[in-house]
């Protein structure tokens, strides 16, 4: 099995086997342009922290086979595993999204997304705004008009 | 792909950032919201105004309609009509969920509109052809008919007032002639002329001479105020030689049907300034109410042409349909349907004293039916003469009023309750059905408005409008009094007895407009609900 060299943004270098690598779209698609090589693939947007999870991710999840269901999309039900490399403060969590993203490794996004929406549900707009760290810019104007705007019957 | 921020290690142990602000791109916080439940979603569009714009969007909102009201709707669709195509017109996914959760739950504003002075007076109309066709209400657009029956004053609605805004004199109508009839729909602008904010009518107008003309016009809002464009004639027919006033109407550009209250049946190319007549038929018995609808037929250069018919007669009603489809050259099929006196009024009459019984089905006989337009290639059998059909026993209640929309007809009658038909057309066969009868009211029901697409049912008495879910209704296999909700016309203590009937109403996907008339004085006044307030 051949190994694949990664390279951080800030040049930390990972030596990870290749299936673990192919995970990521981008990884896979770079290594089918280039072919066989000997240098290590630099990720400029990824630190050495980051991508640190991101391999770990990875490499759980190497055998897992690739999922095209759309139905799951819209369940905000994580697996064990994933909820528990998921506790990290936010911004790793937003870290590992946005690497996820660059990286093209549409399952990982998709837990991340889960748990930031799961942080937002059954929130108050007011709990939202703590639990992020939110200013309220509206104008008072602008408050009752989205109050307006809002104002409906909830689901029964 | 946003840049990633760079930001200094906090020794805080907990770390908050709104990920919304220079760090997640839209489509990644709009990735993440996908995952949230309507109600999250407008929690989240209140926190602040980048997350009021993300949480608004419309792809967020589509899905989240289309699980919620959709799906269930075309399943029932699909039940019922499974010819039928169905396609979602919406722009403002949210804007349609919360308008469609607000009609499900009466959600809505009302105000009261008084001084139309111009209102036709509907005591004159023929054969008690009502003034259904003198008023007509679709998308904040309401024309009413003059007093004087030469004109029709268009007034544009919103949802706190409803102003003047035009008004078309027909001066081809002479010194005899008089409006009769009108119908007004929406029209999809068939060039790039029509630009946002605008909306395009097509009024048709019958008149007292079984004669018609058609009528275009746009409106335009911008910053609130709507005002009147292009009003135009585009075509005009004169049937001049004896009064035979027209009772209902359709139009589907470039057919026209119109039937006349002496039943002649007539369809036009309307496409020229002179029209063209495509057919006519003629009928021996005076159907009183009939509804005319025309559709795209699912052959090429092809209507269908759908008259429903009722008629009461010594305490008797009976209700029909005849489907006619039709080319430029003329009717190319015809097929009827009817039910005598659906179900016996034993059933149907709400009693106190035993446990209500379940209503049957009617015993389905369209072959034994009254005759319907004839002299046309039908397949229906020979009618029995009318006295066959009345065993004097049943005293069947008074039919006051009756809608349809693709595939039900709906009649309401003076004994407080509603009754459900299906029109069935298949290749094997064509068949108006009884589904159910509705109870819930308590007093005579004196209109009805259907919208099978939205899955809404309203329906007005003395004692106010009930909306119904025609979904939730078609849970129940037998009898249903399952209205969601009632509105008061005005508000009134528990005991006061109502005085003021609801005597039309139309609605569009936003609104509910009724015209209300005072027991004691006749006064009458318009109401209007918004159910986006």
């Amino acid at each position: 099995m051949s190994n694949v060299r990664l390279l951080s943004s800030d040049n930390e270098e990972f030596v990870v086997q290749k299936e673990v690598a192919e995970r990521s779209v981008l990884i896979k698609n770079m290594l089918e342009d280039v072919g066989e090589t000997d240098s290590a693939i630099p990720l400029p947007n990824v630190t050495a922290k980051v991508l640190k999870k991101v391999i770990e991710w990875c490499d759980h999840h190497s055998s897992d086979p690739v999922t095209t269901d759309e139905t799951e999309r819209r369940t905000t039900d994580i697996d064990e595993w994933d909820q528990k490399f998921m506790e990290v403060d936010q911004e790793t969590l937003f870290d590992i999204i946005l690497a996820a993203n660059y990286l093209d490794i549409k399952p990982l996004l998709d837990v991340g997304c889960k748990t930031v929406a799961n942080m937002i549900k059954g929130k108050t707009a007011e709990e939202i705004r703590k639990i992020f760290n939110i200013v309220n810019d509206f104008t008072p104007e602008e408050e009752a008009q989205i109050r307006k705007e809002n104002e409906w019957a909830e689901d029964r | 792909m946003p840049l990633l921020k760079k930001r200094k290690r906090q020794p805080l142990p907990i770390i908050r950032i709104d990920f919304t602000k220079h760090l997640f791109s839209d489509e990644l916080v709009l990735g993440t919201f996908a995952y949230l439940a309507a109600h999250d979603l407008i929690e989240c569009g209140k926190v602040n105004r980048a997350w009021s714009r993300l949480a608004r969007d419309t792809g967020l909102w589509r899905p989240l309609f289309e699980e919620r009201f959709d799906r269930p709707l075309s399943t029932f669709k699909a039940k019922w009509n499974p010819m039928a195509e169905y396609q979602l017109p919406y722009a403002n996914w949210k804007d349609q969920y919360r308008i469609h959760q607000n009609w499900l739950t009466g959600y809505c504003t009302s105000y009261r509109l008084d001084n139309v002075a111009a209102l036709a007076d509907e005591s004159n109309t023929y054969n008690g052809h009502k003034l259904q066709g003198l008023l007509q209400y679709t998308n904040d657009i309401l024309c009413i008919c003059s007093q004087s029956r030469k004109q029709v004053e268009i007034w544009h609605t919103d949802k706190t007032t409803t102003r003047l805004i035009g008004n078309i004199i027909d001066d081809k109508l002479d010194d005899r002639q008089k409006i009769t009839y009108m119908k007004l729909k929406t029209r999809e602008c068939d060039d790039s002329e029509s630009i946002g904010n605008q909306q395009n009518y097509i009024l048709i107008i019958g008149n007292s001479y079984g004669g018609f003309g058609v009528w275009k016009f746009t409106t335009a809002t911008d910053t609130s105020r709507t005002r009147l464009s292009g009003i135009r004639r585009t075509c005009h027919y004169q049937q001049n030689h004896h009064k035979d006033p027209v009772v209902a109407m359709d139009v589907l550009h470039p057919m026209l049907i119109l039937c006349t209250a002496n039943m002649k049946l007539q369809a036009f190319d309307i496409d020229q300034l002179s029209p063209r007549q495509i057919f006519k038929i003629e009928s021996p018995v005076r159907w009183c109410p009939v509804v005319v609808h025309l559709s795209q037929h699912h052959l090429p250069s092809q209507w269908k042409a759908l008259l429903c018919f009722g008629v009461n007669f010594g305490g008797q009603s009976s209700l029909g349909a005849q489907e006619m489809i039709f080319s430029t050259h003329g009717i190319t099929s015809s097929r009827h349907s009817s039910i005598f006196n659906p179900i016996s009024s034993m059933h149907d009459r709400p009693n106190r004293f035993y446990s209500p019984p379940t209503s049957s089905p009617p015993t389905s006989s369209p072959p034994t039916s009254p005759s319907t337009p004839s002299s046309s290639p039908s397949n229906h059998t020979n009618a029995t003469s009318l006295s066959d059909l009345f065993p004097d026993s049943i005293n069947n209640p008074t039919m006051t009023s009756m809608v349809y929309s693709d595939p039900f007809i709906m009649t309401a009658y003076s004994t407080n309750t509603i009754r459900q038909y299906r029109v069935k057309s298949t290749d094997d066969g064509f068949h108006v059905d009884f589904v159910k009868t509705l109870f819930g009211h308590t007093c005579q029901v004196s209109s009805l408005a259907l919208d099978v697409d939205e899955g809404r049912l309203i329906s007005g008495s003395r004692a106010g409008l009930k909306l119904w879910d025609l979904l939730s209704l078609d849970q129940y296999t037998k009898r249903a009094n399952d209205y969601v909700v009632t509105l008061q016309p005005e508000e009134s203590g528990a005991m006061d007895i109502p005085m003021d009937d609801i005597i039309w109403m139309q609605v569009d996907k936003v609104k509910i407009i009724a015209l209300l008339r005072n027991g004691n004085d006749n006064k009458k006044w318009f109401k209007i609900w918004s159910f986006d307030p």
